[in-house]
Parts: C-alpha cells; structure tokens; sequence
C-alpha cells in the first residue's frame, strides 16, 4: 500500500465536474507536482485532499486508511496526518506571528503552550523568521506571510503537506525565498505534492511530475520523462507553450 | 414670553425639578443601554444562527431572518404599544420601563444582528477555511478566528445605533415611562413654560448623545486601518 | 430568546389575571390605576409624587380593605387595558360607565358623577352649547374618552382636534387651536390656571350627566363586592363629597344617591369567563380606513424627505464649499438636530412657538419637526457623497476637454447619485417608520388612526397588529421600488454583485 493512494476520485462545484476520476499513488518521502493548464483540477484535487471541497465519487487512502469526507472524525484524523500552505497565506489576521503557529497544535492536538512556543520558535528559526514573532501578518511581506504559513503547517507534524500555488501571489523577487524553505523540505521524510507554475523549480525538486487536464490525469512520470521527452500529445503541447520560460 | 421665561427660571432650575429630570435621564440611559446590550447579546446569537448549513436549522434561520426583517420594518412607537399590551397580560408585574426596555431590545437586536453579520461576512472565508485546514472546530474557528477579526467592522456601527437609539427612547413617553422626555411633558403640564421643559430635555439630549456619538466616530477612526492586508 | 419565548406564549393565548380579592389581601397590595396628569383627580405634586381626589378615595378604600395601596400610573387610554391585563387590580381616573366597557370589565358601584359642560373663552361668544355646532368652531378633546363619541352625535359640525392628555386639551385652546372643550367641567378647570392671560368662560348648562365608577377585572367578583361595600361606607358617611370639595373647592354637581348605592348591593351578577379571546372583526372592518391613514404616513414621509434633501443639499454644499462660519453653522444645525430626538424637536415647535405668537397646526409641526431633523441627517449623507468625487476622475474630464457644467453633469452628479442613493433609500424607509410619532399630537396617519381605533374598541393588540402589517407591507413596497428605480436609473446593485 502506498502512503497516499487516490482512486478515480470525482468532484464538482453545482453539477460542473471540476475533477473526472483522479487517480494517483504517491510514496513516503516522495515530492509530486502537479502541472497543467488553469482549470485543469489542480488546486481542486488538492482541496479535495484537504477536506474542503467534498468529493462526489472514488476513494482516498492516506497510510493505507480510508478517510471518509462526509464523517467529522474521519477528516479531523486526516488533517492530523496532512497539512496545506495557501496560495493566499490565510494566516489569522487576529494574531501573531507565533500566535498563528501555536495556535492549532494547543487548541486542536493538547500541546501545552511552551512545548508549542518552542517548537514554533525552532521552525521560524528554520524559515528565517526567527526575529518576527511577535509581528502581525499585515508587518510582514507576501513571501514572509508564506515562510509563516509553512511554519504553522509543519507545526501540525504532517506526514504529507500540500502546497497551492504558494508563489504565485507574491512579487518575483520574493518566489526565491519560499523556494528555498521548500527546498529544505523536500527529502526530509515528508511527503510533498505542490501545484506550482514554476517550472524550472518543479524540474529541480520533484521525484515525479503529474500532468492534469480538464481534471483528470494526463501523464505522470519523471520530470526527465515529463519536460524532456513527454507522451501525451496534450502534455508535448502544454510543456511546448511555456518551454520559452524553461 | 422671554420675560415669562426669565421670570419662571429661578423656580424652574430648583434642585427637586433638577433632581427629577436627573432620574429620568438616568432611565432614559438604562433603556438605552439594557436594551442595546441585550439585543447585542441576542443579536449575535442570530446572526450566528444565520451563519449555520446544518438542514435541521433551517426553521430556526428562517424565524431568525423573519424577526429581522419584521422589527426593522414597523415604527417603534408601534412595537412599544405592541409590547405593552402585549407582554403585560403575561408578565403583570413588569414595569413600565421594563416594557420599554424589552421593545428597545427587540429593535436592537434587529438591527445590531444585522451589523453583526456584515461583521462575520467581512472576514474572508480563506481564514475560515485556514481554520478548518488546520482542524479547528466549527466554534474554535468561529470564537478564535472570524469573532476577533471582524470587531473593527462591527463596534463603530453598533456604537452608533446605540447612540442614535438613546433618542429613539423619547417615543416611550408615550407609554408613561418617566424618562428624559417624559419628565419635561410633566414640569410643562405643571405650568412650566414649554422652552424651559422642553429646552431641558433637549440638552440633557444631546449632553448624552454628543459626546458618546463622537466617542464612536473615534472608534471607528482608530479601528478602521489598523492591521488590513 | 427569553423574549422571543414570551411573544410565542403571547401569540398562543393570553390568560387573564385578574387578582381576586383573597389574593389581594393575601399579598397585601391593591394596584390601583390612577391618571398621572389628571389635576385635581390624580397628578404628580409638586414633590414628584401622587396626590388629588382618586388617590384619597384609593388610600381610604385599601385602608377599609386593610392592605397596602400601589399607585400605578395609567394614562385615560390604559384605563382599561391595564384592567384586563391584570396591571392593576382596580382602575380610577373618571372611568364613566358604559356598555362597551362593561363588555371587557366589570364596575363598581357610581363614585362620582360626571356632568358634561362646556369650557371656551371670551374669544366665542355662546352662551349655550347648542351654538357650538358651526363649522368655524374646533372642538378639542381627548383620545379614549367616552365623550368623543357622544359629541359626535350632538355636536356634528365643529372640527376636531383630537389630544393625549387633560394637560393638552386646555393649553390647545389656550393657544388658539381650539374653540371649546365639552367635557366634565371639573377635571379640566384646574388646568386653566396655567393660563391667567386667557380669560375662561365656563358654560353652566349640562349637557349630559354620566357616571363614573370604578373598573375591576371582568368577573372579579370578590373584590368588586369588596369595593362595593367600602364604597357603600364611604359614600354613607360623607367622606367622598368631602373629598370632591376638598380638591375641587366645590360640591360634586350631581351626587350619588341612595338609590344607587343601594341597587348596587344587590346586584351580584355572575361574570364571564375572564379569558382573553382575539376578535379581529372591529379592526378587520376598518382596514379601508387605517390604509387612508397609511396614505397620510406616506404624505409625510415624501414632504418630508424633499425639503429635508433640499435642506441637505444647501447644508452640504455649504459645508464644503462655503465660507467658515457658514460652514461652523451648518455644523451646529446637524450637531443639534441629530443629538436630540425629532419628537422632543416637534414637542418645542408645537407647545413653544404659540408662545411667541407663532402657531402650527399638528401636520405642519410635524412636518416642519421632521424635515429640519432628516435636512440634518440627510446633510451629512450629501456631504459624504459629495466628498466622495474623486480628484482623479475630475481630472481626468478635464484632460478630455469636458466643460465645467459637463463635468457636474456628466461625471460629478452620477457619481454622487451612485454614492448617495442607497442611504437616502434608506432614510426614506425611516421617514415613513418616523411619520408615526405624528400621531402623539393628533395627526390622524396610520399609527394615530390605530389609536383612535384601539381607544373605543379597546382590541390593541388586534388593532395594531394589523398596524404593523400595514407598516411592514408599506415599507417593502417602498424598499421594492427604490430598489427598481435605482437599478433601472442609477445602475444600482447592477455592476457589483452583493458582497
């Protein structure tokens, strides 16, 4: 069984099918990327994941558990497994930098406060952020609001972490920074599955590249096998578009 | 008729006229203040209410939205005489002021509900679903998260409702509870002249309304820039 | 949600509570409704507390029925209703006897007698009160008095004006707002010493006698037999005529008799049941009627809403483009008005002005009251929209080469509009909420029609429920059709989607 293992999952908003049976096997430790035109699902499957979009159809096992979306308990479980950094941030305006990362792990796992506030000051650490923790989202820019919402998602201890498009709100100069925090993430025994418009970053970092279209699985396979030498023809013509930018 | 005036005013300004016109501004801030608290309390409820999917709420919404829209929608000279003839053949010993102050936290609570959730509206539904991400209970998201980011947007139209509600008391005259305007109706009906009475109560007024109307204009400027996005 | 559970229980069933007699003495208070501004019968002294020939009769009843006695203030309209509610246990205040009454509460034997007369001044010259019956002559009275319909009957020309209080009814004609009172000469005499400039002339000749009793909850027979027999005492040994003298400085025109205090004893009639049962068939047969008033509301709130905008409009502009003190005084006017209540505004230019010679009838003081409260409001609307032109876009014209009229017209007065139209939608619907406090100085709109109503019917609760539908329904149609004119006019609500 693998670590996560998604079978012909389908979801919809209002009758619209977003996602038409996604399925998709990912290992421990394994950094995925999923690619493809806007609208094709990407975001989605990971809201899906999440538990914030129900799905309509198919089956989802995280460490070989099946985790049932329409049960409180059972997504509640699966959230203490799997985490997600927004495109958006979505830090707590209401709160400090720490008080954004302590807050779940006290209120939600019993961690008592000072357990909380050091293992917080370890990952700011870890992020470069050490020196802004008793600052407000609003005092920081996009790309340190990012480096604090992965911090606050790796305070969950998850096992697989998604990432939604965590560059793309940011100014240009500031993609390197959240780059690099995720960089030091990959290979560390997390699970990685990222949607990113950053090519050359997806080429560098992922073991494997997933290529979705009108919301199913196109292509999956190494980055060589994906940027170099692509089998689908959807997949050619998509990498063809914005190899420019490669 | 100034001279009337000038010639009554010694006698008017006496400390027992003063006194009496003290008590029924003191009732005049209980209302206010009682009712716009309770319907606070009772409004946030509703708006809250309002906030919940659950299919089994759907009654409770409903009624919820009707109360709203229905206490919003009739003077409160009306529902004060509703609630008089109303509340008293089940509650016999209630006060007067007490009927009043229960139709005073009807209206409020109308009013304030809806403040209240274009309060929770205006936090964006990315920090609840952050919340939920991070396995925050429904009413951990609420209390932790949507609640204290959206008292900016709340507390300087609920100040002010209650400011202009003070005013809105002077109808429960009618009702013979002796607050700030009925009190001058009194010393006029004992042969005061009508701009010493009247003139009193206007001031007492607006030396309640003034000064707490700017008190909320300054909440509203300290509140407005801080910490936005 | 307490409140909410007490207005279920209401709409389910309203018990009656009318206290009997062993309860009464068991808690050893008797409520008594008395007329707080109801000289020499009842009213605040000048030591703020109650006093005059009611309260006398009352302390001497409850000492004879040895508990204590509770004054409970109740206005002529209440008299009543605090019965049938169970407020008060027995209620005062010149409550003459009639069948309609008798039909919701149950009387004790005549207290006093009630001889109807005429008060005018030396302004008419009558001298019997059949000449009162011509077009040119007001006649002021009060709502809930039982001589309201009667004076219908014998005195249909005059015009009307219709009060609140005993007060009101003696400082209208005092103003010159009205002729002549007809009513129970006594009560209202005391009143006219507030007056010493206007010279008073009293009518002799009765035009009618009625009696007056005390009310006690239908079929509350233990206490009205109770009371019956103090009663007895009390009218046997003298102690209400002297009570009447002392208060009035004069005898009772007409007392009570023997006969009547003796027929009273005999009759112990079995009441009714006392629970309340709704009857909407009065108030359902005069709904053509409350939507006329409905039409006056709207009249008020449309006068209203103009002038006051026309008001605004001034105020705003010489706000932000006049001269200082213009501006310091526009301020003052919209810190004054919207600090203080518009019926306390309304009371000052109705009861003041005559004062000073200037006198307003009810609508146009109300008028007048309520228009220089939303020109306040309605200045700092404007002045907000106004103020809410960009710079940008100004310039933005005028690198197009539009004219300075082009500019107010085409760019600066849509913008406004788009800024202002939903507030002033807004405040519309409050004028026509507003309008009803017309109604506390005679004004006959929908919420004063319910009062009139609701004072000979004494349905309240039925009357005004109807109201409040007449109320809700009126305000909907006014929110719809704002709504449609503005979207179809201004483009209001059509680019942004609700947030």
């Amino acid at each position: 069984m693998r670590h996560l293992e998604i079978n012909d999952l389908t979801a919809g908003y209002g009758g619209t099918p977003i996602l038409r049976g996604v399925s998709l096997g990912v290992d421990k430790g394994e950094v995925v990327s999923l690619i493809g035109p806007s609208g094709s699902g990407k975001s989605t499957l990971l809201r899906v994941l999440i538990g914030l979009t129900p799905p309509s159809a198919g089956a989802v096992h995280v460490g070989g558990e099946a985790v049932d979306y329409g049960k409180r308990a059972s997504v509640a479980a699966l959230r203490r497994r799997m985490s997600i950094v927004f495109q958006q941030f979505n830090l707590f305006q209401n709160m400090t930098v720490l008080g954004n990362i302590t807050i779940a792990p006290i209120k939600t796992r019993g961690l008592a406060a000072a357990a909380a506030e050091a293992r917080a000051r370890a990952l700011l650490d870890n992020v470069g952020l050490a020196d802004k923790a008793d600052q407000y989202p609003d005092q920081l820019s996009g790309g340190q609001q990012q480096r604090v919402a992965i911090a606050r998602a790796l305070a969950m201890d998850p096992e697989i972490l998604l990432l939604d498009e965590v560059t793309s709100a940011l100014d240009p100069e500031r993609v390197g920074e959240v780059l690099d925090t995720i960089r030091t993430l990959a290979g560390g025994g997390i699970t990685l599955i990222l949607v990113s418009h950053e090519m050359h970053f997806v080429r560098e970092i992922s073991t494997r590249v997933v290529m979705m279209d009108a919301g199913a699985v196109v292509e999956t396979g190494p980055p060589s096998q994906i940027f170099g030498e692509p089998e689908a023809a959807r997949t050619r013509a998509f990498i063809g578009s914005i190899v420019g930018g490669l | 008729m100034i001279e009337r005036i000038v010639a009554e005013a010694p006698a008017f300004f006496s400390s027992a006229n003063l006194g009496f016109v003290l008590a029924a501004l003191g009732r005049t801030l209980f209302m206010t203040f009682v009712g716009c608290g309770l319907g606070f309390g009772i409004g946030l409820g509703l708006a809250v209410l309002r906030r919940t999917q659950a299919p089994m709420l759907a009654p409770a919404r409903w009624l919820a939205m009707l109360w709203v829209e229905t206490f919003r929608r009739i003077p409160f000279l009306v529902i004060l005489i509703m609630v008089l003839f109303g509340v008293q053949p089940l509650v016999p010993e209630i006060s007067l002021i007490g009927i009043a102050t229960i139709a005073v936290t009807l209206v409020a609570t109308a009013f304030l509900s809806e403040i209240i959730r274009a309060g929770l509206e205006s936090v964006p539904r990315a920090q609840v679903e952050g919340a939920a991400a991070m396995n925050f209970s429904a009413w951990q998201s609420f209390w932790l998260v949507v609640l204290p980011q959206s008292w900016r947007v709340i507390l300087p139209p609920a100040a002010a409702f209650m400011v202009m509600f003070i005013k809105d008391t002077s109808l429960a005259s009618h009702l013979g509870v002796v607050e700030l305007t009925f009190s001058g109706k009194i010393l006029v009906n004992r042969g005061s002249s009508p701009v010493l009475g009247y003139g009193i109560v206007l001031l007492g007024y607006f030396i309640l309304s003034w000064p707490l109307g700017r008190l909320a204009r300054m909440l509203e400027v300290r509140l407005a820039p801080s910490r936005n996005q | 949600m307490r409140v909410l559970f007490i207005l279920l229980l209401w709409l389910v069933a309203m018990p009656a509570a009318a206290r009997p007699m062993a309860e009464i003495a068991a808690s050893g208070e008797l409520r008594v409704g008395v007329n707080p501004n109801f000289p020499p019968m009842s009213s605040y002294g000048a030591d703020n507390t109650l006093g005059g020939f009611d309260v006398d009769v009352a302390r001497a009843l409850a000492g004879k029925l040895k508990v204590r006695l509770v004054l409970v203030p109740t206005e002529a309209a209440q008299r009543v209703p605090f019965l049938t509610a169970g407020r008060i246990d027995m209620s005062m205040g010149a409550l003459t006897i009639t069948p309609e009454r008798a039909a919701l509460i149950d009387f004790t034997m005549p207290l006093h007698s009630e001889a109807m007369g005429v008060i005018t001044t030396s302004r008419t010259n009558i001298t019997r009160w059949q000449e009162l019956d011509r077009a040119d002559i007001t006649i002021v009275n009060m709502r809930g008095n039982q001589s309201v319909e009667l004076l219908k009957e014998k005195l249909p020309k005059p015009q009307r004006l219709l009060v609140d209080g005993n007060a009101d009814t003696i400082r209208a004609i005092a103003q010159g707002r009205a002729d002549a009172l007809v009513e129970n000469v006594d009560f209202f005499l005391g009143f006219t010493r507030n007056y010493p400039e206007t010279q008073w002339k009293v009518l002799s000749d009765p035009i009618y006698v009625a009696w007056c009793a005390i009310g006690v909850g239908k079929g509350n027979d233990s206490l009205r037999i109770a009371l019956d027999t103090a009663l007895a005492g009390l009218h046997r040994d003298g102690t209400i005529l002297r009570l009447w003298s002392k208060h009035y400085n004069a005898p009772m025109t007409v007392p009570v008799s023997e006969a009547q205090i003796e027929d009273a004893g005999k009759t112990i009639v079995a009441g009714g049941s006392g629970a309340y049962r709704f009857d909407f068939s009065d108030v359902l047969g005069r709904v053509p009627y409350l939507l006329g008033g409905a039409v006056i509301s709207l009249q008020i709130a449309f006068l209203c809403f103009w002038l006051g905008a026309a008001i605004g409009l001034a105020g705003a502009i010489g706000k932000l483009y006049g001269p200082a003190p213009l501006a310091k005084a526009i301020n003052v006017y919209v810190q004054g008005f919207t600090n203080t209540p518009a019926l306390v505004q309304i009371f000052l230019l109705y009861y003041a002005l005559p004062d000073a010679g200037v006198m307003l009838g009810a609508f146009t003081a109300v008028v007048i009251g309520l228009t220089l409260n939303a020109g306040a409001y309605l200045t700092e609307i404007l002045r907000a929209g106004v103020a809410s032109v960009r710079r940008a876009e100004i310039e933005a014209a005028q690198v197009l080469g539009l004219s300075r009229l082009g500019i107010l017209r085409h760019v600066m007065l849509p913008h406004i509009l788009q800024t202002v139209y939903k507030p002033l939608a807004n405040f519309f619907i409050i004028l026509i909420l507003g309008s009803s406090m017309a109604a506390l100085f005679g004004v006959e709109e929908l919420t004063g029609r319910a009062i009139n109503i609701s004072t000979v019917n004494l349905r309240t609760i039925e009357t005004f429920s109807v109201v409040a539908l007449i109320y809700i329904g009126l305000t909907l149609i006014a929110s719809a059709t704002l709504a449609v004119i503005g979207r179809h006019w201004f483009r209001i609500g059509v680019k942004r989607v609700a947030a």
